[in-house]
């Protein structure tokens, strides 16, 4: 009773915990720090620009180097303050920070207050990337605060990224409780997923993924309620413009049409099977025509038009070969320190085999007659979420390797956290599930609490004891 | 319901993880001479099992703590036991201040080594001697790599003392410093943090913030053990 009272007064404090530790990491990183943030924030100075340019373009000609980011076709502004506050030395080595003066504020923010750089492109090839959602709303803080320097707007355009994420979290929570998760479970889950270092780190630069991972757990909030209370305009508009949202901000969104196409069918089958032969033909027929119209679009992404089936399974071996597994991708999808990833990687396998018990167990188990786990259709809805981003990612890393013939990017563990929400309900969902097949429900609860501290700890020690340690000790 | 035992024991388990993280922050917590960019500078000078190698420097500040040197990977391995025994010595390379071992750095990066001794008070401006010594644990056969820097003054050759070779560049060293107390430490890295920063995230907003954050961060925490 006392928990169901505080319990929205317990989620806005996860929330302003996250919203704050976030604004800390993000003054943390020094600018340009992140993963492709000078690039990112380029695409949103340029969309900033005024659309009749009053300056002219021209061929850059100097080289670029990729040790030298001043080199790459950025804005004015953008290159002389890597310039200035000789990001290229932070870039480097991981042994050197910049020189520090001795007071609060650096021997070159006179230079970068002076706004005497434009925030221009003089380019005629600009180094953007296409067209998305989260840059275009990016840069209207970008013009809002055209009178402020860029350290103002960049590290106001990261607080948005952090806002975004304080969102993310809040849709999690939504989806825990219409699931049917207990509220101190929702409450631990929220809180785990508050602390889970990349996650935290990685919403806290810039970066169109700060806008793509909400979106995502969106569609998840959308899709469970689907789910909970069938086809219903407010909640199938949800779903439609959370997928629709994705996918302008980031072709990973793409997914999502696959997802979207799965569940609405999926509730129609549920909704018209009482109905006559005629009605339940018609439908399933439009049904198999949408499929065979998405699958058709998709495999417009497949560059395999012009491969032989041997060509394409050599190629597919050959990639198999080469990517190594999910090393990267685990390595950097939790933020953790390396010591922690094989007590994780059992944690989910033990997960795996208590879904599997949920799923395959016998009626008389004692997981049939619980009531604390959610219903199999969310648990599959979430398997379904995470195995077709899996797939997706693989088969968009495989594309590159076969027009290439080499790994290009690889499989960075940052491209899988739009489903970290799902991974995370599944795993503890998995674990509940082992806790209720030996009728010891009430671990859960002190499962999570051990989740809990483990990513308060993770998220800690890498701030404090790496990230901190990087850029100025 | 969680029984009042079990709570006793996570609330006790996250107080030695938080205590656990701050006191291994703050042993962290020193300044290396930002000035000083490390290079992988070659040629590399070997320094042959059981021979010695000197190196003069001039500390910038008091409270001189550590030096950090940047090694080839191509060398050295740790893990088998062998040392490089350490000695920060006065001006003329002939009484021994401190004495130790050179060991990796916290960082993770696979070049960085320091030599951390007890803090050294009225380090400014005077000239201490390094003198490192390879003992690998197999007595020959192997030598170490110490990358160099571009050297400014020829009053600092490092010199093998066992052969008498001397170099014309300078080891890609650098020195660490602490300040008289703890929350001059905070300070200092308070005004690091805050170079670069617009004025919302400088000085007194980012102390706010960092605090504001532990402090919820924390209470979140024993909230949710607690109820």
């Amino acid at each position: 009773m006392l928990l169901h009272k505080n319990s929205k007064v317990i989620l806005l404090l996860i929330l302003a915990t996250f919203f704050l530790k976030g604004v800390f990491l993000s003054s943390s990183y020094p600018i340009f720090g992140g993963q492709d943030e000078s690039r990112h924030y380029n695409t949103i100075q340029y969309f900033a620009e005024p659309k009749e340019k009053s300056w002219e373009l021209q061929e850059s000609l100097a080289k670029r180097d990729e040790n030298q980011i001043e080199t790459y076709r950025y804005s004015d502004e953008i290159r002389k303050t890597i310039i200035a506050t000789d990001t290229n030395i932070i870039r480097g080595e991981l042994f050197n920070t910049i020189n520090f003066s001795n007071d609060y504020v650096e021997n070159n923010e006179a230079a970068i207050n002076s706004l005497q750089w434009k925030p221009y492109n003089y380019n005629l090839q600009p180094e953007i990337i296409a067209g998305s959602l989260f840059h275009a709303i990016a840069s209207l803080i970008e013009k809002v605060f055209n009178n402020q320097n860029i350290l103002v707007r960049f590290y106001l355009t990261r607080i948005f990224c952090v806002f975004l994420g304080t969102l993310a979290i809040l849709f999690f929570y939504l989806t825990t409780k219409t699931i049917g998760i207990s509220s101190k479970n929702s409450l631990l889950l929220t809180a785990i997923i508050s602390f889970q270092p990349k996650f935290s780190a990685y919403l806290s630069n810039v970066n169109y993924d700060a806008l793509l991972i909400p979106l995502f757990f969106l569609f998840t909030l959308a899709g469970v309620m689907l789910l909970k209370n069938g086809l219903n305009w407010k909640n199938l508009l949800l779903l439609l413009a959370s997928t629709i949202l994705a996918i302008t901000t980031k072709i990973t969104g793409l997914v999502l049409l696959v997802i979207f196409a799965s569940i609405v069918t999926f509730l129609l089958y549920t909704k018209v099977k009482t109905k006559s032969k005629n009605i339940r033909y018609l439908i399933y027929f439009t049904c198999v025509l949408l499929f065979i119209l998405l699958a058709m679009y998709l495999g417009t992404f497949l560059p395999t038009k012009e491969q032989s089936i041997s060509q394409i399974f050599n190629s597919v071996q050959g990639y198999l070969k080469e990517s190594k597994g999910f090393g990267l991708s685990a390595r950097t999808y939790w933020g953790t320190p390396d010591d922690s990833l094989q007590i994780i990687k059992y944690i989910e396998i033990l997960a795996l085999i208590g879904i599997g018990l949920l799923f395959f167990s016998k009626k008389e188990s004692a997981i049939w007659q619980t009531n604390f786990l959610p219903e199999k259709k969310y648990v599959f809805f979430l398997l379904f979420m995470v195995v077709t981003l899996q797939l997706e990612i693989r088969v968009a890393d495989w594309t590159f390797f076969n027009r290439l013939g080499r790994i290009e990017t690889g499989m960075p563990g940052r491209y899988f956290l739009p489903n970290l929400g799902a991974h995370i309900m599944l795993m503890f969902i998995g674990l509940g599930a082992i806790f209720a097949y030996f009728k010891r429900e009430q671990y859960l609860e002190k499962a999570l609490i051990v989740g809990m501290l483990a990513m308060f700890s993770f998220s800690f020690y890498t701030l404090f004891n790496g990230l901190i340690l990087r850029y100025y000790l | 319901m969680l029984k009042i035992s079990s709570k006793k024991i996570f609330l006790l388990a996250f107080a030695i993880l938080v205590l656990f993280i701050f006191a291994k922050f703050f042993s962290l917590l020193s300044f290396p001479d930002s000035s000083i960019v490390l290079e992988k500078g070659d040629p590399a000078i070997k320094l042959p099992a059981k021979n010695s190698l000197t190196q003069k420097f001039i500390a910038n500040r008091d409270n001189l703590m550590k030096v950090e040197f940047l090694l080839s990977s191509e060398g050295i391995k740790f893990e088998n036991k062998d040392q490089v025994k350490m000695q920060l010595a006065d001006a003329d390379c002939q009484n021994p201040i401190c004495t130790g071992e050179l060991k990796e750095s916290f960082l993770g990066s696979s070049n960085l080594y320091e030599f951390s001794f007890s803090k050294v008070e009225n380090s400014k401006d005077k000239t201490y001697c390094l003198i490192a010594t390879f003992e690998p644990s197999d007595g020959k056969g192997k030598a170490i790599q110490f990358f160099v820097l571009e050297n400014k003054s020829t009053e600092f050759m490092p010199e093998n003392s066992t052969t008498g070779e001397k170099y014309a560049t300078s080891l890609s060293i650098r020195p660490v410093y602490v300040n008289d107390n703890v929350w001059q430490d905070l300070s200092e890295l308070n005004q690091r943090m805050s170079q670069y920063k617009p004025w919302f995230l400088k000085h007194y907003y980012l102390a706010t913030i960092s605090i504001l954050f532990i402090v919820l961060s924390i209470a979140t925490v024993i909230i949710l053990i607690i109820l």
